[in-house]
């Protein structure tokens, strides 16, 4: 055989999620469980209840490709394309419902930085700690702790427990952990916006290390000048199908392609309802808070999606208290680009209402806070003070476009072209005179 | 696909073939999950480590208290504080074990949603963390041993034995309870307060030869009862009833067979159900 053998071979991939509607539990009954205690709860889970209202969303639909070893490869989609889920099934986390994995070679996986790092250990303990889960032996650690810790840059608190650490440097060392793993195949997610600029630039150096020893990589990422940076092919998921595995630039295009016709067609949303199509929904408690629907609305009180860049606009969410509560539970508004990169979370000031009963929470985005451009809003309550802390949350709920017309940011000054970016804010700005004579006013 | 030794194989339902040797590869996260454990639990405490000594200690004197000198129960030849910590050393054991492995895999659901090994280990490392509790207070056994003048026979050389088969079954209960824990938190409950009686229910505070013949079927049911009727055997030569060894042995067996038969069957949702 002459053909480059492969390092990962996908066949007919599929995951479902079953998300059930307005249910009052969210662990199957007790019941359930004593009427058949051994039943096999295989990946599309649940046994049926008639009470409940059931979807089931296909995270992953029948995906199949093949990876060469030493190939460096892009996942690219929206948020929900099904980029997370294919990562957690390559690395092991979660099993598919249908299809097929083969995987040659030691993988290793960074979902996150830091996984299990304790606050209460030293930096020491916990690089020992966390190369352990990553699957390193403690030799190798010690072998390449003085690496790991020189660059991390922490030397010095090295003894400290981390819980007294800036985040910065937590983050860093939480990197540099994952920055000396040794495999075969490593699937990254997204985790290389981290630390400060200088920091950022080293890690981005080690990833192409990492990269360049004939390693086989997955990369997941919003950022198109990464993918362009680090990988020779693209795969780009569109809600759970592979709509596109080749070259890094044909897959970036119809990305972009799939922005712009999803644009055209329905592109602005500004009523929601749970149960809308499209939208995905998460939730630790369902008993608790119930989620009425949510609006755009603009400050002419009328509900639109299109809205101008020099008028401020509101977004409301009308959400029922079920039942009088003990934690506070504070609405939260998350603001995504059409990327699917996040603006912003922003979160009310103050106590939230905890008394049974209806209540409508409002936001207002001023004028020029949103560049010119498309946006996603999730809305969600969350308690931060429980373990789960998320009553709802709905992502894709409402879409916005900021629009610009000629002459409404008096600051261009005669430019005309774009301005991008994912906000302007009016900042002020002030002028001083070096100017022996005269002010510069005057 | 090429039947190559080196590639794994993932699809719905057949993560077992190369489960167990993943365990064994993964033995030592087993080890540094267990060190975490015991690191972070006195951290910020002032006297430390000493509490592993001073719940033993303070239980055995209150139940020395209430069933030797309230309740004026019997305890043989041997002194009543020396029966009720020989009835404590498998207890605490087999109760911090279960307590803390029937949690552990909620505890750790970030581990779990984020990085793959075989989640077995986590409900074994927190038993490995018992066990450590375990050796530790056997000192006290020494001591108290020494202060009342007791001389130990051969049998107390079973110990290890003994200890290994209360972690036997901690771990067969931690893994059953750990995997409904991740499905039905209603455990997160019902086993704490199994516990807080369960101290009552064994023979801790008070000596097997109590319980009526007509009873022991019915008694013998707990798993630990027989138990600690084999530690005071080993440390006080008291004569175990061979009925509630048996009965405790083939529960523990169980135990283990449904905990890890669950437990499989369920693994491979947990990142999805945490």
């Amino acid at each position: 055989m002459t053909s480059r053998p492969f390092a990962i071979e996908v066949e007919n991939l599929s995951k479902s999620y079953v998300i059930s509607h307005n249910s009052k539990r969210k662990a199957r009954s007790l019941r359930e469980l004593l009427a058949n205690p051994f039943a096999r709860q295989d990946a599309v889970g649940a046994m049926p209840d008639e009470d409940m209202p059931k979807e089931t969303f296909w995270a992953l639909n029948d995906v199949s490709f093949r990876i060469g070893e030493g190939e460096r490869v892009a996942i690219i989609g929206g948020n929900g394309a099904g980029k997370s889920t294919l990562l957690k099934i390559l690395s092991r986390i979660t099993e598919p419902t249908s299809g097929k994995v083969a995987i040659r070679g030691k993988v290793s996986s960074l979902l996150e930085v830091g996984t299990g790092f304790h606050p209460e250990l030293t930096g020491r303990e916990n690089i020992y700690l966390n190369g352990a889960i990553l699957g390193m032996r403690r030799s190798e650690i010690t072998a390449k702790f003085d690496q790991i810790v020189d660059f991390s840059g922490v030397e010095k608190f090295i003894d400290t427990p981390v819980k007294h650490y800036s985040s910065g440097m937590y983050v860093r060392l939480a990197f540099s952990v994952s920055a000396w793993l040794d495999p075969d195949i490593l699937i990254v997610d997204e985790v290389l916006s981290v630390g400060d600029q200088a920091f950022q630039r080293r890690c981005a150096e080690r990833m192409k290390e990492l990269t360049g020893a004939g390693r086989t990589v997955l990369f997941v990422s919003h950022s198109m000048q990464a993918v362009k940076a680090m990988c020779d092919k693209a795969m780009f998921l569109e809600r759970g199908r592979a709509v596109h595995f080749g070259s890094v630039d044909d897959a970036a295009t119809q990305y972009v392609r799939s922005i712009e016709a999803d644009n055209t067609e329905s592109w602005g949303k500004a009523e929601f309802t749970p149960g809308d199509e499209g939208v995905i929904a998460h939730s630790d408690h369902q008993n608790k808070i119930r989620c009425h629907h949510a609006r755009i609305i603009n400050d002419e009180e009328q509900v639109t999606s299109q809205l101008p860049i020099d008028r401020p606009f509101f977004i409301e969410l009308t959400y029922e208290v079920l039942e009088d509560l003990d934690v506070s539970a504070v609405p939260n508004f998350h603001f995504y680009d059409e990327f699917g990169g996040r603006v912003f979370i922003t979160m009310p000031e103050g106590a939230c209402p905890r008394e049974k009963g209806v209540f409508t929470a409002r936001c207002e985005i001023p004028s020029f806070q949103l560049n010119n451009g498309r946006y996603v809003v999730m809305v969600a309550i969350s308690s931060f003070s429980l373990e789960a802390p998320l009553h709802f949350a709905f992502e894709y709920s409402l879409r916005l476009e900021v629009k610009e017309d000629t002459g409404m940011d008096v600051r261009r000054h005669g430019w005309t072209g774009a301005l991008p970016g994912t906000s302007r804010p009016r900042l002020d700005w002030t002028y001083s005179s070096h100017n022996r004579i005269t002010g510069f006013n005057t | 696909m090429t039947s190559d030794k080196n590639v794994l194989v993932i699809e719905n339902g057949v993560s077992a073939k190369a489960y167990w040797g993943d365990l064994w590869r993964h033995r030592e996260l087993l080890l540094f999950l267990a060190w975490r454990d015991i690191l972070v639990r006195y951290k910020q405490t002032v006297i430390g480590v000493s509490w592993v000594l001073i719940r033993p200690l303070l239980t055995m004197m209150i139940l020395t208290v209430v069933f030797g000198r309230i309740a004026n129960l019997s305890s043989g030849d041997v002194p009543y504080a020396i029966l009720v910590f020989t009835g404590l050393l498998p207890w605490f054991y087999f109760s911090n074990a279960t307590s803390e492995s029937s949690n552990s895999l909620v505890t750790n659901g970030n581990l779990l949603s984020k990085v793959y090994f075989p989640r077995m280990i986590v409900p074994a490392s927190t038993v490995l963390v018992g066990a450590v509790d375990f050796v530790v207070s056997i000192s006290v056994l020494v001591l108290l041993m020494l202060w009342y003048g007791i001389d130990p026979s051969w049998k107390i050389l079973l110990i290890p034995l003994l200890g290994f088969w209360v972690g036997l079954l901690s771990l067969g209960i931690g893994l059953l309870f750990s995997a409904l824990t991740v499905r039905y938190r209603d455990f997160r409950h019902i086993v704490p307060f199994m516990l807080q009686l369960g101290i009552y229910a064994s023979p801790v505070g008070y000596s097997t030869a109590l319980i009526p013949a007509q009873w022991a079927p019915l008694y013998y049911l707990n798993p630990i009862a027989g138990i600690i009727d084999a530690f005071r055997w080993a440390i006080i030569g008291q004569v175990p009833s061979l009925y509630g060894i048996v009965s405790s042995l083939v529960i523990t067996v169980s135990f283990l067979l449904v905990g890890l038969i669950y437990f499989r069957s369920a693994e491979s949702r947990f990142a999805d159900d945490i």
